[in-house]
């Protein structure tokens, strides 16, 4: 068999020694300062376990390790502040807002994106505007109108219809949301007109399209924003604790309240042990719905 | 934030006519039905917790009425305070509420929402026996009453127990410093400062010096201490120009710059660094001694010989500064608040006064709650003995902060000019004349909308 010492000239190109590349400085800059980015942003969470792991005398000395791991804490800090019901009412609280935003927003999201009416443009327009509005702005003018509804609904329905220490609160004002409608609408907008064109010529309307075409194709979109929303509703303690005043409906977040800045001292290691717990189903959530939350955050042009 | 919470929202019930700014007018029935529910929201934690479950359920079990009082922790005492702003305007407020003192009762009984006591207290069947009353510290009773219009020295609020500005001293400490007892004097009080902070603990770790907080209240005891004053009576204003105000001001940028002092990172910071054998001396609340103890013991810091005492005093001029906590009663339906009377009543006998002591570190405002003192409780406990003793004694004088509505508004002035002081390295009498200033332009408003 011929090989490269005995082939003809032609055959010389081929088997030539590879020219050198150059070395991918470029490259490993990126890396570097990618790498830089990773541990600045892992530094804030490494300590916050640090913390949880150490006795409050380390914390308040310095301490950047713990002399021994105090898995304790974290036993301490769920049961002194009643985590079990507090999480349980987080789960609850999320579950349904995410429900509701959900519900709510896709079809109007749809609407903006596939639908045309007298207004559409104005109205989104207008829509968009409120995103401008700080929250912190609007937060009183909202208490107060879940205070008049709360007044209303218990004229009608009685005590159990009181929205006030009950989770309608907590979860209604939270179901329809510009920014959602806003990533939704983009993502929607870039499917093909044709798939429509299809759907209508099958004899489909708009209902049957986007339970059965849009919703389908939009799963990455749709993550991201439910992440959103899990994130945004599992963190919450401004609006709760307005609207709240009973631990049966209070949030995970007032827990952590209990270990900062009570009346006594603060019990920073049982506060950071209490913040790994509260962030943990984020974690999770997170590492499970990676791939669409990133495909989602690319596919509508939504980046940082 | 939670001023702009507070203002905003008490502006907004005002102007959209939700809660009326009329005065509460109080309806006492003759007979109490049974069953009725009094609601208590308050900030208490741990030992403190112990103590109201104690006072709450020997209530419930033992009152004859069937009145039962369900408790509701709301966190500190500013995330109860946002409760309480909420519940003006939802109109959700509780029977009983803490966090409530003096210059906080005048906001809310200018809202119309919390209930002068008087009417109670004075009631022939329901109010306090002749021997009851002999039983009350009045001095005490008289700080939540507020005089002038349109208050006109009604009891908007009832103590829940007296606490005091005090020093914490670590004597093991001291002593290992050459100091033979707590510093009475500002010149030892620097030299132990000062010494302190040269030491090394016995691990091996920096020992701190004098820890000065950013809080007005530890400045008042100072300033109090060294012959100023804060508050001019003649002429209503604040006064934070006087020679030992500035004196104060001045020690303080003193022992800072020469390395004696830090500022602690949170509000309790301090008193936690002094469990742990971290510093000699720390100032904080006489009710703060559980909370030490359980850092000495959760530390293992060692420390078996501590005290509290006043801050160090020039000539006749030491002083306890004073805090009286109170509740609140709040406008619900005349049976609610009349069981809610005779629950505040029940924590003012001698056995909840001795309960709440015992657990919570808080001086009785009755006689006989003091005396219910035994001498083997005062034994183990010689940080209240202490305090106790220097009540007793007839050498200290007490004094409460001025309780003004802008009280609040004040304190973020004072904390301004601490911080400016120490890490600013203004001149002290320039930055105080400018905040004092600015204190009188707070108190003409305040009057302007009293108007």
């Amino acid at each position: 068999m011929a090989d490269a010492t005995t082939q003809p000239e032609q055959y010389a190109e081929i088997y030539a020694a590879p020219a050198r590349k150059p070395a991918p400085w470029g490259k490993i800059g990126i890396y570097i300062v990618l790498s830089a980015g990773a541990v600045l942003a892992l530094i804030p969470f490494l300590w916050m376990v640090s913390w949880s792991l150490m006795a409050n005398v380390e914390v308040a000395s310095g301490n950047m390790l713990p002399s021994r791991l105090m898995w304790s804490n974290y036993e301490e800090a769920w049961n002194r502040a009643n985590f079990s019901q507090f999480m349980w009412n987080s789960i609850r609280i999320t579950a349904i807002t995410v429900t509701g935003l959900l519900l709510f927003c896709v079809p109007a999201a749809y609407a903006f994106a596939r639908m045309r009416f007298w207004g559409r443009n104005v109205l989104f327009a207008v829509m968009l505007t409120t995103l401008m509005i700080p929250d912190i702005v609007t937060l009183i003018p909202n208490f107060l109108t879940v205070v008049w509804i709360s007044r209303l609904s218990e004229s009608i329905f009685g005590p159990a219809g009181a929205w006030l220490n009950n989770w309608p609160s907590l979860t209604v004002p939270f179901m329809a949301s510009a920014f959602t409608i806003f990533l939704l609408r983009q993502f929607f907008s870039q499917i093909p007109e044709e798939l429509w064109d299809a759907a209508r010529i099958d004899g489909a309307g708009h209902l049957l399209f986007l339970t059965r075409v849009i919703v389908p194709l939009s799963k990455p979109a749709i993550m991201t924003v439910a992440t959103f929303a899990f994130i945004g509703s599992w963190n919450a303690l401004l609006w709760p604790l307005l609207v709240v005043q009973t631990d049966h409906w209070r949030p995970i977040a007032f827990g952590l309240t209990k270990f900062v800045q009570n009346d006594a001292s603060s019990e920073f290691h049982l506060h950071m042990a209490g913040s790994v717990i509260t962030i943990l189903p984020i974690l999770v959530l997170y590492f499970v719905a990676q791939k669409q939350f990133t495909e989602g955050i690319a596919t509508t042009g939504t980046k940082g | 934030m939670k001023k702009f919470l507070f203002v905003t929202l008490v502006t907004l019930l005002l102007t959209a006519g939700v809660v009326s700014a009329q005065i509460v007018e109080v309806t006492i029935p003759d007979e109490l039905p049974e069953g009725i529910t009094v609601t208590y929201w308050h900030e208490w934690d741990q030992a403190q917790q112990q103590a109201i479950d104690i006072i709450i359920n020997d209530f419930n079990e033992n009152n004859p009425y069937g009145i039962t009082v369900e408790q509701v922790y709301q966190g500190n005492t500013g995330n109860l305070r946002d409760q309480l702003t909420a519940a003006i305007t939802s109109g959700a407020l509780p029977s009983l509420s803490g966090a409530i003192f003096a210059d906080v009762a005048q906001s809310y009984y200018l809202d119309g929402v919390i209930v002068p006591l008087d009417a109670y207290y004075n009631h022939p069947k329901w109010g306090f026996t002749e021997e009851e009353l002999a039983d009350l510290n009045q001095d005490l009773l008289d700080i939540n009453r507020i005089e002038g219009e349109p208050f006109n020295g009604q009891l908007l609020a009832w103590p829940i127990g007296v606490s005091g500005v005090v020093l914490s001293v670590n004597l093991d400490m001291l002593a290992e410093l050459g100091f033979d007892g707590p510093p009475e004097t500002f010149e030892t009080f620097r030299e132990v400062a000062c010494a302190a902070a040269e030491m090394t603990g016995p691990g091996g770790e920096d020992i701190f010096g004098f820890p000065i907080r950013i809080n007005n209240f530890d400045l008042y005891s100072f300033v109090l201490s060294n012959g100023g004053y804060v508050f001019d009576e003649e002429t209503g204003y604040y006064n934070f120009t006087n020679e030992g105000f500035i004196n104060t001001l001045q020690f303080f940028q003193d022992l800072y710059n020469d390395g004696c002092a830090y500022i602690p990172e949170t509000s309790f910071q301090n008193t936690a660094h002094f469990a742990f054998g971290l510093n000699p001396m720390a100032v904080g609340s006489s009710v703060g001694v559980p909370f030490i103890r359980n850092d000495i013991i959760s530390s293992g810091s060692g420390i078996e010989n501590w005290i509290n005492t006043t801050t160090p005093w020039t000539d006749d001029n030491r002083t306890l500064q004073v805090s009286m906590r109170s509740i609140g009663m709040f406008a619900t339906s005349p049976e609610e608040q009349l069981a809610t009377w005779l629950f505040i009543k029940h924590m003012a006998s001698a056995p909840s006064q001795v309960t709440w002591t015992e657990y919570a570190q808080y001086q009785p405002y009755t006689t006989s709650g003091l005396q219910a003192l035994t001498d083997e409780w005062l034994a183990e406990n010689p940080q209240f003995a202490s305090i106790r003793e220097i009540l007793l004694s007839g050498e200290v004088r007490v004094w409460s902060p001025p309780a003004l509505a802008v009280s609040a508004d004040v304190n973020d002035l004072l904390e301004e000019l601490i911080s400016s002081v120490l890490t600013g390295g203004v001149d002290v009498a320039a930055a105080a004349a400018e905040a004092e200033e600015e204190a009188r332009l707070l108190v003409d408003e305040m009057r302007a909308s009293m108007e």
